[in-house]
């Protein structure tokens, strides 16, 4: 065991092995108040990567209602009762992570699924928590309230996955942080299908072993955002890489929106991963939710993305999100334009901050056509 | 001609042909050439509908161009002096209750005595006042004041019906097709599994009824059960029906019930999409070793075990929305008609909705008892006290 | 089942057929060795302890060695799935015996060689078949690469091998090697599960020369019990071995040396030596141990 420092508790914390952060960290950012559940990025994945035969169940991503909703059945509400009462102090986590918390004999609390948990994928999908009543106004915080919550493996800093094998077939790679099971050293324990809280390590009944998302690694090599991204159809997601606190990149995205303007926090940091998909929390959940999955700057980041309209910078990024299927590794505000570069610096991507408005002439002569409105 | 040779350029390998045709026939599309637009989609640059204004602003031409409105006076009309509209009692714009969809009385004109709401009565067709049956009720104008609506009923309460069932679209799926995918239907809902260990499911996801919960639980009902789901019996699931019948058999709809506490007592909802039971599917589901309600000929694949929300609901005539007289734009194109038109007005025909009667058929569990989920606790109504605190945030503190 | 002696040793009687049967009666002439088992708790994820003993029965002939394992199994668990595991046996030898391995799974620079019975392996494909009805197939399409993917790599490489053959150098780093020298064949008496592994003599590995002493290890896996990898009821001390030596002759060739699977673990080592290397704490009490063991095989001789 070694004492690792993870920024999203505010502290140390034991990992099983040393401190080892990669050079870049993969990372995402989801606008959950944009996210309308369509399941086009479940659609994606499971069309690229987990069509093959022993696959079907598996979801590397999916989009699942909050709060009676989850996919697994039940994967977050049944570990937090396992783990109990999580402690915040200010942003100081002072619970126990699940590695700290791990009974005698095992690396973290995990909990081994069966079958069944996996059916249903969209249990719970559009059910409200609380019963609508005649004479209900929409008020905010909503009462009654749900929201949706896309997800994928985490690729978290501190894996559990990676932690659990007891053979080092989980390896984090030093150049993006993207986490990966090796196929051909697995031996399908399933350590890692326990260990991970958020249950993104899936075991593949024709193989035997087990997989989870890849990061879409080749395309990432490649310069391109993964799938789940690029066929987002609400343009709630963009993909990027993030660095520490202290090593911010302020006209980087993911570094912008997490570290410069608090609008994106990780998915129930208290589990202690630091897990690197971040979320602009539902601005319209009563806050106790939001910072028991969010982690208690819900309330900051809440009011930071309704001000948000009031920062063109903002405004320009959240533009640029779904308007290129290449990585951005920084942006700018150019006059009325947000512009995207690549890692090289080369401009990718620019588009208006408004959307400019076309007034046609009722006649175009040219042509002979009228453009008309009603058609 | 023959209808092969309406479709040369298809065969020819120059589908561009017709597209160009469209564009150059289409006042949002003129001026643009197909090849041009061909080549930048590949690279992933759009082009803009031409229309008056981008965005599209419906009435542009009319307030700042003063074209007239696609009316017979040129304006906007709120009053219609159709003899048609004003025997049938919608010469104002008034609220009707549903033909069939409402607790209340179906069909009558919602509003206070007015002298200009003066619609036949069934008397003057020969037809009594009492008469509710459902092919006359169509054009039965009874008119009832706001505050005495609720206080009439539907004929079929008296038989123990008492939903509205209402049957939207959803945004899982366009029409029908591609619903029956695999992959889409297993995300259609709650009840999806992508190998059916309740092998009494049709498919790999199913139909299923969201209820309110104590509505459920007054019929007798859990979450995940199997319920029969039945409409007014005078013509559904057909005309004609007889209970010992192979076709009532196949008609009648038994679908899963879903505990969903978005709904009001009295609603009931089911997605339009889903693909019916047939004879075939139904042979398949009661005949195959593993149940599967799939044609063992065809490969049909149902996703009802029987019937389907459209054994409960069929098309109703509202008169003025097919009058030969009301001036309506055409389908395509500028010019104004009268009378019939595809989609403008016409009878149509989906989605539907209905007043329904709910029964319980079988548990949700294939070995009986609830459904697991609501077993474990993790349902609407079943919670345990550990998921409800997870439900209330309860599970974090401040210290 | 009698306890046997505080220093086992397993005799592997010299007999003129050696059967690959578990229920040969030839099998009934080999002095039986049993080997106390303890739960896996040197390491997390920690398990096992179901099975608290195994019997060890041993046989060879001049170019052939087998060895019987014998433990109470009252639940025959063959069929795999997301929450399901197999029943597995392994026996380990010492790649070499100086230095000796450590016991548990041999340590870096001293590797171990393991045979491993999984029910399922065996039974294939049927118990395969059992597998994949868990998993009825209702999907409109599959993907066609995965398939490729799938035929690459996979719990089970392909039909028809029945044995897993590593070679290890401490927790954590078994790696496959394969043999197809190796048979299995298993059978069920009453509650009991046996399973005999065979492998042709002589052999580059293990050093299993008539005359020499070796020793060997076992683990057992309860797949009723959601035994598999660490989690396994263990014996943490070598059990020595020894073949009957001929009745004439001397003591035979040296060991052989082992290089195929020394290559393979050279490479799973490099492999492994990314971001983050597999650690062993290693306890003073098991390196005492070690360097006891290793004074006994070599008569103090380093």
């Amino acid at each position: 065991m070694a004492t690792v420092y993870n920024w999203q508790i505010g502290r140390d914390m034991s990992y099983w092995y040393p401190q080892a952060r990669p050079s870049k960290q993969f990372a995402m950012v989801f606008d959950t108040n944009k996210c309308i559940a369509c399941q086009t990025c479940t659609m994606a994945c499971k069309n690229a990567w987990t069509s093959g035969r022993g696959q079907e169940y598996m979801f590397w991503n999916n989009v699942e209602t909050k709060p009676y909703g989850g996919y697994p059945q039940a994967w977050d509400s049944k570990l937090l009762e396992v783990l109990g009462p999580q402690q915040w102090n200010g942003t100081t986590y002072r619970g126990k992570t699940i590695f700290e918390a791990a009974p005698a004999g095992e690396r973290s609390v995990g909990i081994q699924p069966d079958d069944p948990d996996y059916t249903s994928p969209n249990i719970g999908e559009d059910e409200v928590f609380g019963q609508v009543e005649k004479g209900l106004k929409v008020i905010m915080p909503h009462t009654p309230w749900m929201f949706y919550l896309p997800r994928i493996c985490n690729h978290c800093t501190y894996p559990s996955c990676l932690a659990s094998c007891p053979r080092g077939s989980v390896y984090k790679r030093p150049e993006d942080g993207i986490v990966l099971i090796d196929q051909g050293r697995c031996r399908g324990y399933r350590e890692c299908v326990r260990g991970c809280p958020y249950k993104k390590s899936f075991f593949r009944s024709t193989s035997g072993i087990s997989e989870k998302c890849i990061g879409c690694y080749p395309l990432v090599e490649r310069g391109l955002q993964t799938f789940c991204v690029q066929n987002c159809i609400g343009k709630i997601r963009m993909m990027g890489f993030l660095h520490t606190p202290e090593a911010s990149v302020p006209d980087n995205p993911l570094d912008f929106l997490v570290h410069e303007k608090h609008l994106a926090l990780p998915l129930y940091p208290q589990f202690g991963l630091e897990a690197n998909i971040y979320y602009v929390p539902p601005i319209h959940v009563p806050l106790p939710y939001l910072e028991q999955i969010f982690g208690p700057r819900a309330q900051e980041a809440v009011a930071n993305y309704k001000a948000a309209w009031s920062d063109p910078e903002v405004v320009g990024l959240i533009e640029l999100f779904g308007s290129t299927d290449r990585i951005m590794n920084s942006f700018k505000l150019i006059g009325d334009e947000a512009v995207g570069y690549n890692a090289s610096g080369a401009e990718v991507v620019r588009v208006p901050l408004k959307e400019p408005v076309h007034l046609r002439a009722a006649y175009d002569a040219a042509l002979q056509v009228e453009r008309r409105s009603i058609t | 001609m023959r209808f092969v040779d309406m479709w040369k350029f298809v065969h020819d390998g120059r589908v561009d042909v017709y597209l160009q045709r469209i564009i150059d026939n289409s006042s949002t599309l003129k001026g643009y050439d197909f090849d041009t637009l061909h080549e930048n989609a590949k690279q992933g640059i759009p082009a803009l509908l031409m229309t008056r204004t981008t965005p599209k602003s419906l009435g542009y031409e009319q307030i700042h161009d003063n074209l007239p409105w696609y009316t017979k006076t040129g304006r906007l009309e709120f009053y219609r002096e159709e003899p048609e509209f004003l025997n049938y009692g919608e010469n104002l714009p008034v609220h009707r209750e549903p033909v069939d969809g409402t607790p209340y009385e179906p069909n009558v004109i919602v509003a206070r005595a007015h002298a200009f709401i003066q619609p036949e009565a069934p008397t003057a067709y020969g037809k009594a006042w009492s008469d509710l049956s459902a092919e006359d009720r169509q054009v039965r104008n009874r008119v009832v004041a706001p505050d005495a609506l609720a206080s009439t009923a539907h004929p079929l309460k008296a038989q123990s019906f008492t939903h509205v069932f209402i049957t939207p679209k959803y945004r899982h799926g366009a029409h029908t097709t591609p619903i029956d995918l695999d992959m889409v239907a297993l995300w259609f809902g709650p009840f999806g599994d992508i190998y059916r260990h309740d092998k009494r499911m049709p498919w790999v996801g199913e139909g299923y009824v969201d209820l309110n919960p104590a509505d459920a639980r007054a019929l007798g009902i859990e979450d995940g059960d199997y319920i029969w789901l039945d409409g007014d019996p005078q013509d559904r699931p057909y005309r004609g029906w007889t209970a010992a019948s192979t076709e009532y058999k196949v008609a009648r709809c038994k679908l899963r019930a879903r505990y969903y506490p978005g709904l009001l007592p009295g609603v009931a909802r089911s997605w339009f999409h889903m693909y019916g039971a047939t004879y075939g599917s139904v042979e398949g589901h009661e005949t195959n070793p593993d149940k599967l309600a799939r044609n063992p000929r065809t490969n049909y694949q149902a996703m009802f075990r029987y019937g389907s929300h459209q054994s409960a609901t069929r098309a109703w005539l509202r008169p003025t929305m097919s009058t030969d007289s009301v001036a309506r734009k055409t389908y395509f194109g500028q010019t104004v008609g009268e009378g019939y038109e595809m989609d403008v007005n016409t009878v149509t025909g989906a989605p539907k909705e209905s007043f329904v009667k709910l029964t319980r058929a079988e548990d949700g569990d294939p070995a009986g008892g609830l459904w697991r989920p609501a077993r474990l606790g993790y349902r609407p109504g079943y919670e345990t006290a550990a998921f409800l605190q997870f439900l209330r945030g309860e599970f974090v503190e401040k210290v | 089942m009698p306890v046997g002696p505080l220093t086992p040793q397993v005799t592997a009687k010299k007999v003129a057929q050696v059967p690959l049967d578990p229920e040969d009666e030839a099998w009934a002439g080999a002095a039986p060795t049993n080997i106390p088992l303890q739960a896996q708790n040197i390491q997390a994820p920690q398990g096992g302890g179901s099975v608290t003993q195994v019997e060890v029965r041993a046989l060879h002939s001049t170019d052939v060695f087998a060895v019987r394992l014998t433990w109470s199994n009252p639940t025959d668990e063959r069929v795999v799935a997301v929450k399901r595991f197999r029943d597995a046996a392994a026996v380990m030898f010492p790649v070499a015996v100086d230095p000796l391995p450590s016991s548990m799974m041999g340590h870096v620079g001293a590797p171990v060689l393991i045979w491993q019975w999984k029910a399922d392996w065996e039974d294939f494909p049927a118990a395969y078949a059992d597998r994949m009805a868990l998993y009825p197939d209702y999907t409109d399409f599959h993907h066609p690469t995965n398939d490729t993917l799938n035929a690459q790599f996979g719990d089970k490489p392909a039909a028809p091998e029945k044995v897993d053959v590593l070679v290890a150098e401490g927790f954590g780093s078994a790696t496959r090697v394969g043999d197809s020298g190796v048979d299995v064949k298993s059978a069920r008496s009453g509650e009991f599960t046996r399973v005999v592994f065979r492998r042709a003599l002589p052999a580059t590995a293990p050093a299993l020369v008539p005359g020499t002493k070796s020793a060997l290890n076992v683990a057992v896996w309860d797949g009723a019990r959601d035994n598999r990898g660490s989690r396994k009821s263990v014996s943490l001390i070598w059990v020595d071995l020894l073949l009957e030596a001929p009745s004439t002759g001397g003591t035979g060739a040296p060991a052989p040396t082992l290089d195929g699977p020394m290559v393979a673990l050279g490479s799973l080592l490099l492999a492994a030596g990314a971001l983050f290397a597999i650690g062993i704490e290693r306890t003073e009490e098991v390196r005492k141990y070690e360097k006891e063991q290793q004074a006994k095989l070599t008569g103090g001789k380093k």
